[in-house]
């Protein structure tokens, strides 16, 4: 079938959403150890529309087993059967799954499926064969008693003629016997007796009676031949068909006639009701949500230049003040909306570790839970698209190294399951993922000496620090495993996660503690984002702070203010010490404000650290878009980390916006 | 010209018809992706033809085709089934289905149906 790429795209695109639902929906019937009826009608839809949308494409080998998957759980569904094994099913599943979508992988790649499914389609089928013969013998259930004859009894035969089509289908318009039923349901009620040949429309082989010799109808109606004509010429995929109208003294006639076989049809087939969350998904190129937001970037600056002009806000125009305002509310919600398209919450990357836990528990023989925390947090769709190969090497590595085999747990006094965590939250303008396990922990002496040995570390190793030992990890081709297992040990992954994440402008630190666990922390920054800020006057410039780390901005009271022997300035406030950082020193502007009571503290935070920081005043308070920092200025500050990207003013000013975490270190 | 009103959870399968009737004179006036949306919309478009998908989420064909039924006994409904939904065909041709289109079909199938249709 000649079809354009779009169609391609929406099959591609359609069919990965539903794989992924039927992923985490098996993992959900995995969990509760059964397959719920309304999971199983779920999938079965699922299954059902992949089949369908596979064979108009002509996948074939995608058609064949999603098919016969289909059976599988159709036949569940039908029996309500918590039927069986059914880890053994969520395996067949679950490998069917991955094959299907290494197929459309392929067909995204190449535009050719070509890897052949069928020993997995004869696994299913093979299981779906034991199946239905354990249950009850002839699985076949249909009522066959039912339909076998219609004949309409309206008693007053007088004054009727005979009639006998002869009807031949299209070959390859398949379900040939319901087609001919439908001819007589259409004339049904233009007759009084109706005869059909083959008797057993829906009889086992009628469909194949009907290709081959064709459906011939006789009736008995007041109707006139070309009514009946016109009305059977309706239905569809008519090959032949020829309508005459039968002597009553003619045999055929006779026999019809003579026939008295009272039988309606029953038509109670269950119809089932499916019910299942909704989707309603629209593809969007990510190309054209990226200039969106560059355009929206720029509307949000060139709103507060035009509204903020100084030549404008001298006239003071009340009308325009009314004007500028509507207009600010808009270029905001404007701003939200296009945010928050591009915003995907972590849940679906985070339920994807549920399945590699799930695998790696059955091949390491050891058992862990996963607990997610803060599965809404949402990220840029790019910026989680490039986490998620980060997450799951961090996983690994726990599944593999961190935790310990049930019978290990089990002497020390643990739980035998272990638990993996993952935890995501916002935190100032940044997202950060926690993942932890609660297994052995870094064993930092095996580290240190491995480092030294590998040249990495150029001390004694009791002079290793922590830090030092564990961020050993994330150096290129270590590994203190001895031997390289299916899922890690080879050395690579946590650098190349390293990389990733440093790419994205985040951070990875890992923290771990002997038979407690390891704890991993990934740290991304917003940096495509447009951010609240505050504005900061030092001296003759402008910087601006996320307004999110701002607890609060105070005037300092001189009797407030600490130094320890080393000079450092700190600040008492509400019971608690404060380190104060002075904005000017940093980067060494002139300023005539360096007395603490002429200016302003402002206390910032974020997850590490809590201290003030000292600038000559607060400006105000602005839509910021963050900028990445030209190479120029990268190249300059790059080193000192204190600032996480830059904006430009409403003036038409480039202004840098400070990096809370690096302006203390 | 004739209004269609396409009813199928898959998008694909929408895009697809859509496509192929499109191309051949058809005006496609909408698309529900539920049995429910389906009644709706039948009511708000009054669609000449509606393509109907059998198994959908929330409501699926048979149900759906009935209560269009119920609402313009003289609707032309035609039901998209796939192989092995003999007895939901059967029913719903036996409820006033126009004719049904068995998936996996190819352009010219679709379109001689609607061609045959009063």
């Amino acid at each position: 079938m000649p079809k354009g790429d779009s169609i391609l795209d929406v099959y591609l695109y359609e069919n990965e959403q539903l794989l992924d639902n039927l992923e985490s929906m098996l993992l959900v019937c995995e969990k509760e150890g059964s397959f719920s009826s309304d999971h199983i009608a779920d999938i079965f839809r699922i299954l059902h529309t992949v089949k369908g949308s596979s064979a108009m494409m002509n996948f074939d080998n995608i058609t064949g087993l999603s098919h016969v998957l289909e059976d599988l759980f159709g036949y569940l569904r039908e029996h309500n059967a918590r039927a069986g094994d059914h880890s053994k099913i969520s395996d067949l599943v679950f490998s069917s799954l991955d094959a299907i979508k290494a197929e459309l992988n392929k067909i995204q790649s190449t535009g050719n499926p070509d890897g052949d499914l069928s020993q997995l389609t004869a696994d299913v089928k093979g299981f779906y064969d034991i199946l239905t013969r354990r249950k009850d013998g002839p699985a076949d259930d249909e009522d066959t008693t039912s339909n076998q004859l219609f004949i309409n009894l309206k008693e007053s035969s007088e004054g009727q003629l005979c009639y006998k089509a002869h009807v031949l289908f299209e070959k390859e318009s398949r379900m040939e016997n319901i087609r001919a039923l439908g001819i007589v349901k259409s004339v049904e009620k233009l007759c009084s007796k109706i005869s059909t040949v083959p008797r057993d429309l829906l009889g086992e082989y009628s469909a194949d009676e009907i290709i081959e010799n064709g459906f011939t109808l006789y009736m008995l109606s007041d109707e006139s031949y070309d009514t009946l004509k016109n009305k059977i010429r309706e239905a569809f995929f008519i090959r032949k068909f020829k309508l005459e109208q039968l002597d009553e003294t003619n045999p055929e006639a006779k026999a019809f006639l003579s026939n008295r076989k009272p039988a309606r049809a029953s038509r109670a087939a269950a119809a089932d009701a499916v019910q299942a969350g909704k989707q309603n998904y629209m593809s969007v190129n990510l190309s054209k949500l990226d200039s969106l937001m560059d355009i929206v970037g720029e509307i949000v600056i060139t709103e507060s230049s035009v509204t903020k002009n100084p030549e404008v806000v001298k006239l003071n125009l009340d009308s325009f003040d009314k004007a500028s305002r509507q207009l600010r509310k808009l270029t905001d919600e404007l701003q939200d909306i296009v945010m928050s398209i591009r915003m995907v919450p972590v849940s679906t990357t985070f339920h994807k570790m549920e399945r590699i836990i799930r695998d790696m528990a059955a091949k390491t023989n050891k058992q862990a839970n996963l607990v997610i925390i803060g599965e809404d947090t949402e990220l840029d769709k790019n910026v989680l698209d490039n986490l998620s190969d980060p997450i799951m090497h961090t996983v690994r590595n726990a599944m593999d190294h961190g935790l310990e085999s049930a019978d290990a747990r089990v002497k020390l006094g643990k739980n035998p399951v272990g638990q993996i965590t993952l935890e995501a939250f916002n935190s100032g303008s940044d997202v950060i993922i926690i993942i932890s396990d609660d297994g052995r922990g870094l064993d930092k002496e095996a580290l240190a000496n491995k480092g030294i040995k590998l040249g990495l570390i150029n001390k004694p190793a009791d002079e290793v620090t922590d830090n030092e030992a564990y961020s050993l990890i994330f150096a290129p081709g270590f590994s203190t495993k001895e031997k390289v297992t299916e899922f890690s040990g080879r050395g690579v992954g946590m650098d190349v996660a390293l990389k990733n994440i440093e790419k994205l402008g985040g951070a990875i630190s890992v923290d771990s503690a002997p038979n407690k666990g390891t704890t991993v922390r990934i740290r991304i920054p917003l940096t495509l984002a447009i951010i609240s800020g505050m504005l900061v006057s030092v001296g003759r410039h402008i910087f601006i702070l996320p307004l999110l780390s701002i607890k609060e901005a105070f005037k300092a009271n001189k009797k407030d203010i600490l130094q320890d022997p080393d000079g450092n300035e700190m600040i008492h406030t509400r019971g608690n010490c404060f380190p104060i950082v002075r904005l000017h020193k940093i980067f060494g502007i002139e300023t005539s404000v360096t007395d603490f009571e002429d200016g302003m503290l402002i206390q910032l935070e974020d997850q590490h650290q809590s201290y003030c920081l000292f600038v000559d005043s607060l400006v105000g308070e602005q839509q910021t878009v963050v900028k990445p920092l030209p190479m120029y200025l990268a190249k300059i500050l790059g080193s000192t980390k204190c600032v996480s990207g830059c904006t430009i003013l409403g003036d038409g000013s480039v202004c840098l916006i400070l990096d809370i975490g690096g302006l203390i270190s | 010209m004739k209004k269609v009103l396409i009813v199928d959870d898959a998008a694909f399968m929408r895009v697809s018809i859509k496509n192929m009737l499109g191309k051949n004179g058809y005006e496609i006036v909408g698309e529900a992706e539920n049995g429910k949306i389906a009644i709706q919309k039948y009511q708000d478009l009054a669609p000449d033809v509606v393509t109907m998908d059998i198994t959908m989420p929330e409501m699926d064909g048979l149900t759906s085709l009935k209560s269009i039924l119920s609402i313009d006994p003289n609707a032309n409904i035609i039901m998209i089934s796939a192989m092995g939904q003999e007895s939901m065909v059967r029913e719903a041709v036996l409820s006033g289905a126009k004719g049904f289109i068995v998936k996996p079909f190819k352009e010219d199938v679709i379109v001689a149906a609607f061609n045959n249709l009063p």
